[in-house]
């Protein structure tokens, strides 16, 4: 007979061998890690083994919500993440109805559920949203409260730091933007908790240091997906993307060139190749100890916030705000400090990380009531804050990251009858160019 | 204070952490940064940062200079001569805009203008008033300027435990007392050999929080206060395990803790369950004594070489020699004789050793007379 189960954030087996199951000499039983439960209770039962499982401490949650209705494609990946034995990952874009599908999983699943997020903001929207759907109190682990419920929502920092005590609670896992999960201090998430369920939501789980090829081990495959073009002109609103390309002034491209050509001279005698972001890391490694390569590093910095912050874009924006000024919009751009000009030059409302939350949720009402028309903001919108709709998003400067492209432009997309309008700013002939091409590539 | 990771200065060579402390050859750049900061009193900090960013390129590691600015911001008191609430100044702006575009920059100064009237003050009150609660936007109130050497020790002193947060197990020995560090680090055990006391301390892997922080800063400070210490540490960095070494006689003129952290110079309390370490240990006593699981106690002990472990006990290798060759020399046994031997040899808990070691016994209603055997070798 095998004894069956949870510590920290293990499976522990007493009395015979368990699939996945290293030995461990302290505890003179076998130890596998919690989300191989599905395979270790599979094995055992295969293999017609005696055993008691004292691994679960979860609950049922059987709450029924049939007035909520979904569109097709919802319906379809719900569908599919249930053949998937209930695992996997739905990449849906922003404003698609991701939350809704959740929903539905949680009621289709009827077990205890904990949903992971990445803000404090979002531990809030969700509570709200599950508590009216399902008339239940909903837990909170996080932020400085430790309420566990059958419905619990935590952050991926909670989650991570309480695996030990909560992996044996819940039977069905869900985690909002799921790209985060397979980051270092959050894998441990994915491995210790015994969940057999688990559904991944995100608008696009490719992640630069290719991380997410984890995935399917931690959460399970891609089990649907439909891109804002499938989608753009029926459920979600139609768009144009407009790049336009701004010469920057000649002081500024006097001063351009000057730093980069320093970094570009650097590079070439020392015959480093830049291919990808593991060659820059390289690089930035490099630079804490080699004087020379830390030069190099400061002048292409400088050379990249002059192109991403240029005099002309600023003033390209000011007329670009003047002819578009009936359009609520949004102004991205990649450094705080840009936010704060624009927002002082243009008196326009800010956010950014350091606003404070109850400015920030004032900012976003009035926002969504049209008192404002514009806000400025850099990354903190772009994931993890429920922000109004918007018809036009101006990038003034960004990365070359798609996942940060397909999140700005999502948030012009909900339903309207309007089209909606993506602006990025570009300056000509430097390395922004190719940002703006590599974050539109996927 | 302890310094931010990506701060921190060493070097790995052959298993060793080796961090670069800051010496008297780094004085004269301590100097250079205590003026700036002297210099920038009453300015906004983004313009102290701007200056100490001019600093990075004098020469020197630039990590050295941040981390030197950094332990310099700790001697800062930031605020703000606004009197108005910006949260509420910028409120009253936006609300004024409303759904305007600013196109010419005299509706940006009507603007203003109206605002400042409402709040009976002049427009570049509003101005300054619009992000003043911003890090950048705030004003160097005060700065407490340290002697350019004792900069340098509390630099050394940061950069020590930086490395530290990195530590996954860590013995501190000394000569004194400090305290039992607080489960917020990890589990410890606290023993006694001879004058010398060891705290073993094997740490959560989980982040430090601010509060976690200072404990360990408290702990490493109290151990510095002591007449003899030593520090050493287990690190695992870029997948590779490395040693850390710090002590009292090599390393303690270079790092000092006492104008930050106001250590009492009073003897803390002795510890509630410091014991010298028996010959013989039962697991579970010890995990209960020390409020710490029976995995951990086994994970702390199988690192001393002078223990032999046996499953539910650990034993002195030396006790442990005595005990088998008393017992193998005797062809029949009973427990009188196998007690009265123990005894002789100082050696506790028999019946759990004799069982640990793979004998059993017999029980005869004379208990004197019970036999033992040797089940198992």
């Amino acid at each position: 007979m095998i004894e069956l189960s949870f510590i920290d954030g293990s499976i522990i087996a007493k009395g015979g061998v368990i699939i996945y199951g290293k030995y461990d000499y302290h505890l003179g039983a076998f130890r596998a890690p919690a989300f191989r439960y599905r395979e270790v209770i599979k094995d055992l039962k295969e293999r017609e083994v005696n055993y008691v499982d004292k691994i679960s401490k979860v609950s049922e949650f059987h709450k029924r919500i049939s007035e909520l209705e979904l569109w097709d494609y919802q319906k379809e990946a719900l569908e599919a993440w249930k053949n998937a034995d209930r695992r996997g990952v739905v990449v849906l874009p922003t404003g698609a109805g991701k939350t809704m599908i959740a929903l539905k999983a949680i009621e289709d699943a009827g077990t205890s559920t904990l949903v992971i997020v990445p803000t404090l903001v979002l531990v809030e929207q969700w509570k709200e949203k599950l508590e009216k759907t399902f008339g239940e109190r909903v837990g909170i682990v996080g932020g400085g409260k430790d309420i566990v419920e059958a419905l619990t929502v935590t952050t991926y920092d909670s989650a991570s730091l309480r695996a030990r005590e909560l992996g044996n609670k819940f039977n069905l896992l869900i985690f909002d933007e799921v790209h985060h999960l397979p980051a270092p201090t959050f894998k441990k998430i994915g491995e210790e908790y015994i969940a057999l369920y688990r559904l991944g939501l995100s608008a696009t789980v490719k992640r630069e240091d290719g991380f997410h090829l984890l995935l399917p081990e931690l959460v399970g495959e891609k089990v649907y997906e439909m891109r804002v073009e499938d989608l753009a002109g029926t459920h979600l609103a139609d768009y144009t993307i407009e790049t336009i390309h701004v010469p920057l002034k000649r002081v500024e491209r006097e001063e351009y060139e000057m730093h980069y050509n320093v970094y570009q001279r650097f590079i070439r005698e020392r015959g480093i190749k830049m291919k990808s972001a593991r060659d820059f890391q390289r690089l930035i490694m490099r630079s804490g100890f080699d004087p020379e390569a830390r030069r190099a590093l400061l002048s292409r910095n400088r050379a990249m916030e002059i192109a991403l912050n240029s005099e002309a874009k600023i003033s390209y924006l000011k007329n670009l705000i003047l002819e578009n000024s009936e359009e609520k919009t949004i102004i991205f751009t990649q450094y705080n400090s840009m936010v704060y000009r624009i927002s002082r030059e243009m008196l326009i409302p800010a956010i950014t990380h350091q606003t404070p939350r109850e400015e920030r949720e004032d900012i976003l009402r009035k926002f969504s009531s049209g008192e404002y028309r514009r806000i400025v903001t850099s990354k903190v919108l772009e994931e993890g804050v429920d922000v109004p709709d918007a018809s036009l998003a101006v990038i003034l400067s960004g990365t070359g990251s798609s996942r940060s492209f397909i999140q700005r432009l999502g948030r012009v997309l909900r339903k309207k009858e309007k089209k909606a309008k993506l602006i990025e700013l570009v300056s000509v002939g430097t390395v922004e160019t190719r940002l703006s091409k590599r974050r539109k590539q996927d | 204070m302890t310094l931010p990771l990506d701060l921190l200065r060493f070097r790995r060579r052959k298993g060793i952490v080796v961090p670069l402390y800051a010496d008297e050859t780094k004085l004269s750049l301590a100097k250079t940064l205590i003026s700036i900061f002297e210099d920038n009193l009453g300015k906004k900090y983004r313009e102290l940062k701007e200056s100490l960013d001019s600093c990075e390129d004098l020469g020197y590691d630039y990590k050295l200079v941040r981390g030197l600015g950094f332990m310099l911001e700790q001697r800062c008191k930031l605020g703000s001569k606004i009197s108005l609430n910006p949260v509420e100044v910028r409120r009253a702006v936006f609300e004024e805009v409303g759904n305007r575009v600013l196109a010419l920059e005299n509706m940006r100064r009507e603007i203003l203008s109206k605002v400042s009237s409402k709040f009976g003050v002049d427009s570049i009150e509003i101005e300054d008033a619009l992000y003043a609660d911003l890090s950048d936007e705030q004003r160097i109130l005060e700065f407490t300027p340290p002697e350019p050497m004792e900069l340098l020790k509390e630099y050394n002193f940061a950069l020590i435990t930086g490395i530290l947060t990195q530590s996954y197990e860590m013995e501190l020995t000394f000569k004194g007392t400090v305290e039992k560090p607080s489960l917020k680090l990890g589990e410890s055990i606290v023993f006694s050999e001879g004058e010398f006391k060891r705290i073993t301390l094997k740490m959560y892997s989980t982040k430090y929080s601010k509060s976690r922080m200072s404990e360990l800063e408290k702990v490493i400070a109290q151990l510095m206060l002591q007449d003899d210490w030593r520090i050493k540490a287990e690190l695992r960095q870029s997948g590779r395990n490395y040693i850390l070494e710090v002590s009292k006689e090599k390393h303690g003129a270079l790092l000092t803790y006492k104008k930050l952290y106001q250590v009492s110079h009073e003897p803390p309390k002795p510890h509630s369950r410091e014991k010298q370490l028996p010959d013989v240990i039962i697991v579970e006593e010890l995990a209960n004594s020390q409020c710490i699981t029976e995995a951990s106690v086994r994970e702390l002990l199988k690192r001393r070489e002078d223990l032999a472990d046996l499953g539910s006990i650990f034993i002195s290798k030396t006790k442990l020699d005595l005990i088998t060759k008393e017992l193998e020399k005797r062809e029949k046994l009973t427990l009188r004789t196998v007690l009265e031997a123990f005894k002789k040899m100082g050696c506790q808990h028999p019946i759990q050793v004799l069982e640990a070691l793979g004998y059993s016994i017999e029980w005869t209603e004379n208990r004197g007379e019970s036999k033992v055997h040797r089940i198992k070798r």
